[in-house]
C-alpha cells in the first residue's frame, strides 16, 4: 500500500478507471480493498474477487471495455500454482484468444492484461496494476 | 518485465556453458577409450546439468518463449 | 492451533515458492511439478531396474556375486546401479515433497480425496519396493534386515508366523527366499503404475511429467552422483552370521533405525498408525467454509434452458466433474435449440472454482452465490463510476 504513490486529486480525475479479476487464493488480500471494492489507495481501480481465475469469462472483460473502462486484467496465481491446478493456464489461453478477437474489432488488445502473482508477492501485483493503469490511460471511454 | 535488460550477459554465460559441455564430450571420449568408465559417466552427468542451466538461461535471455 | 500451525507451513510453503520465482520462470519452479518430478524419477527407476534385472540371479549363491558381476564386469554396470540407487532415493523425496506441498496447500481436501488416498498407497507401496531392494544385494545388511522384518512380522497377533513365512517364501531362509524377494520388489513396483491410474483418473490434465530443464538436471546429478559415489555392496550375507552396524539409508530405512530403540513389532505399529493417520487426514477436518476462511460459492449448476451441448465445460473441468450426456429434450435459446448433449455436474467431484463458468459462452453455468447477473452489475458499476475524487 505504502509503495503506491499518493494522487492528487486532479490526478484522480485523470486516472483511467480499470476493471480487475483477482483470485481468492493469489494476493494476500486483508486491507488490500476498500469498501467499495476499489483497490486501497487507487480508488479508480475496481476489483471483483473471484474463487479461480478461471471463474472469469473473456466476455465480462469485453463488457468492462464497452462500459467504459479503460482495462480490464484477471490475476490469478503464479502459473503452476493453481489450486485447482490449471485455472490460470486457461485464463491465460482465454486472455490471448480475447486479445485476437479485440484487434479484429479494432480495439487495442494492450487493454487487457493477465498477471500471475502468489500470496506474498502484493506489492509486485501493485506495481503491475499501477503499470497497467499508465499503460491504458487515455483509451478509456472509447467504444 | 521489471527485470532490467541483461540478456546479453546471459547468452554470454550460456555461450561459456556450451564451451564446458564440449569439454565434457572429449571428457567423455578419453573416458570410454582409455576404460575410465566412472569418468565418461560423470561427464555426461555434467553435460546434462550444464543444458539444464543454458536452458533456463535462454529463457531468461527471452530467448525461448513460455511453453 | 492445529489449524493454525496448517496455515503458517502454508505460508512458508508459499514463501518458498516466492524466493524460488525470483532466481527461475515461473513455469520452471521445480517445486510445481513434485508430481512430474516422480513420475520422472520412476520412469528412471523402471528403465534402470530392467537393465539391472538382466544380470540379477536370484539365489542364495549367485546373488551377490551377480550383483557385484554387475558392479564390476560390466561397461558402466555401476552407473547403472548407481543411477538405480539414488533415483529411489530421490523418488522417495519428490513423493515427500508432493505430499507435504499438497498437504500444507490444502490440496487434499473434499473432492480430491481419491488423489489423496492413492497417494497414501503409493508412498507406502513406494516404500516397500524400495526396501524389498536393499534385500536383493544379499550382503550383510540385507541380511539384518530380512531378520529385523521376520522379528517384526512374527510379533503381529494371530497372523504373525504366516506373514513371516509369506515373505521369506518358506520357514526360514532358503532358495526360494530371493525369488520371493524379488517377486516383492518387481511387483510393487508394477502396482505402483495401476495405483497411478487411479490417482489421475479425476485430473483432467494431470501434469505428468516436469518441464525439460529439470528432466536434463535431473538425469545429470543420476548421473553425477551415480559416478562419484558408485554404490557399493557390504560384505557378502554369510548364513548364521549377525551383523551389527551398518550405513542405514535414512530415506527408506527409517523404521529399521527406530528398531535400535524400539522393539521390531512396535516399529512396525508405528508405521501402520502413520499411515492409517495419513488415510483419514482428509476425513477428519470438519471445518465450515467460514472457518477456513473460504468463501463458499455453492457447486456448479447447469442452466439447461441454455445448454448448448458444446462441450467446452466437459473439456476445462479439471476435475472431471462434468459429464456430457445424450441431452432428453431440447433446450429454449436459439443455441441450445438443436443440441446433441447436456452438461451434466456431479457434485461429489466439484469443487466449486467455476472455471465451467469461465468456459462456458452460452450462460449456461452458474455458481449459485455468485452469478453471473450479479457479477455484470459489479463490472458496470466499476467500469461507469465517476472517480470518488478526494475521497
Amino acid at each position: 500500500m505504502a509503495t503506491v504513490p499518493d494522487r492528487t486529486p486532479q490526478a484522480e480525475e485523470a486516472a483511467p478507471r480499470v476493471v480487475g479479476f483477482l483470485c481468492d487464493w493469489a494476493v494476500r488480500s486483508e486491507g488490500l480493498l476498500s469498501a467499495d471494492d476499489t483497490l486501497v489507495g487507487m480508488p479508480h481501480v475496481t476489483v471483483i474477487r473471484v474463487p479461480c481465475s478461471g471463474f472469469v469469462k473473456p466476455g465480462w472483460l469485453e463488457l468492462a471495455l464497452r462500459s467504459g473502462a479503460a482495462g480490464a486484467f484477471v490475476c490469478g496465481c503464479p502459473m503452476g500454482d493453481c489450486l485447482n491446478r490449471e485455472g490460470n493456464w486457461i485464463m491465460e489461453d482465454r486472455i490471448d484468444q480475447l486479445r485476437k478477437r479485440l484487434s479484429r474489432q479494432k480495439v487495442d488488445p494492450e487493454r487487457v492484461a493477465f498477471f500471475a502473482f502468489g500470496l506474498h508477492e502484493r506489492e509486485d501485483f501493485l506495481r503491475a496494476v499501477a503499470e497497467f493503469v499508465d499503460r491504458v490511460r487515455g483509451s478509456g471511454g472509447k467504444r | 518485465m521489471r527485470e532490467p535488460e541483461r540478456g546479453g550477459w546471459y547468452l554470454a554465460v550460456a555461450g561459456f556453458l556450451a564451451v564446458l559441455a564440449l569439454a565434457c564430450v572429449g571428457l567423455m571420449v578419453y573416458g570410454e577409450w582409455f576404460d575410465r568408465r566412472l569418468v565418461a559417466s560423470g561427464a555426461v552427468g555434467v553435460l546434462l546439468v550444464l543444458y539444464a542451466v543454458i536452458v533456463v538461461l535462454f529463457r531468461k535471455a527471452h530467448l525461448t518463449a513460455e511453453d | 492451533m492445529y489449524r493454525r500451525l496448517l496455515l503458517s507451513l502454508q505460508s512458508a510453503t508459499l514463501r518458498l515458492d516466492t524466493w524460488i520465482n525470483r532466481v527461475l520462470p515461473q513455469d520452471f519452479n521445480p517445486l510445481y511439478y513434485t508430481g512430474g518430478l516422480s513420475n520422472l524419477f520412476l520412469t528412471i527407476l523402471v528403465v534402470s531396474g530392467i537393465l539391472i534385472f538382466l544380470y540379477y540371479e536370484p539365489s542364495l549363491e549367485g546373488a551377490y556375486a551377480s550383483v557385484e558381476f554387475l558392479t564390476r564386469d560390466v561397461p558402466y554396470g555401476v552407473v547403472f546401479r548407481g543411477i538405480h540407487r539414488y533415483a529411489a532415493d530421490a523418488y522417495l523425496v519428490a513423493i515427500l515433497l508432493h505430499l507435504f506441498r499438497n498437504w500444507f496447500t490444502d490440496r487434499y481436501r473434499e473432492a480430491r480425496d481419491s488423489q489423496w488416498l492413492s497417494g497414501m498407497f503409493l508412498l507406502v507401496v513406494s516404500g516397500f519396493a524400495g526396501f524389498t531392494g536393499y534385500l536383493l544385494v544379499w550382503d550383510e545388511r540385507s541380511q539384518l534386515l530380512t531378520s529385523l522384518t521376520v522379528q517384526a512380522l512374527r510379533s503381529v497377533p494371530l497372523v504373525g508366523d504366516r506373514l513371516a513365512r509369506v515373505f521369506l517364501g518358506g520357514p526360514g531362509v532358503s532358495d526360494t527366499t530371493l525369488p520371493r524377494f524379488l517377486f516383492l520388489h518387481v511387483g510393487p513396483a508394477m502396482t505402483l503404475y495401476v495405483l497411478l491410474w487411479w490417482h489421475y483418473v479425476r485430473l483432467r490434465h494431470p501434469k505428468i511429467w516436469p518441464p525439460s530443464v529439470w528432466v536434463l538436471f535431473s538425469l545429470g546429478l543420476l548421473f553425477i552422483l551415480a559416478s562419484a559415489l558408485p554404490a557399493t555392496s557390504g560384505r557378502p550375507a554369510q548364513p548364521g552370521a549377525s551383523p551389527e552396524g551398518f550405513a542405514v539409508d535414512w530415506f527408506f530405512l527409517w523404521p529399521y533405525v527406530l528398531a535400535r530403540w524400539l522393539a521390531p513389532g512396535w516399529a512396525l505399529a508405528l508405521v501402520v498408525a502413520l499411515v492409517a493417520y495419513g488415510m483419514v487426514v482428509p476425513y477428519t477436518l470438519r471445518e465450515t467454509p467460514e472457518q477456513r476462511g473460504v468463501r463458499a460459492l455453492g457447486q456448479a449448476v447447469v442452466v439447461e434452458e441454455n445448454c448448448t451441448g458444446c462441450e467446452l465445460c466437459y473439456y476445462d473441468c479439471p476435475y472431471n466433474a462434468i459429464y456430457m450426456v445424450p441431452s432428453p429434450y431440447p433446450g429454449k435459446s436459439r443455441a441450445a435449440a438443436n443440441r446433441k448433449l447436456l452438461a451434466v455436474v456431479v457434485d461429489s467431484r466439484c469443487v466449486e472454482c467455476g472455471i465451467c463458468i469461465g468456459a462456458c459462452p452460452f450462460e449456461a453455468l452458474e455458481l449459485p452465490r455468485m452469478l453471473d447477473k450479479d457479477v455484470q452489475q459489479r463490472i458496470q458499476r466499476g467500469a461507469r463510476a465517476a472517480a470518488p475524487v478526494g475521497s
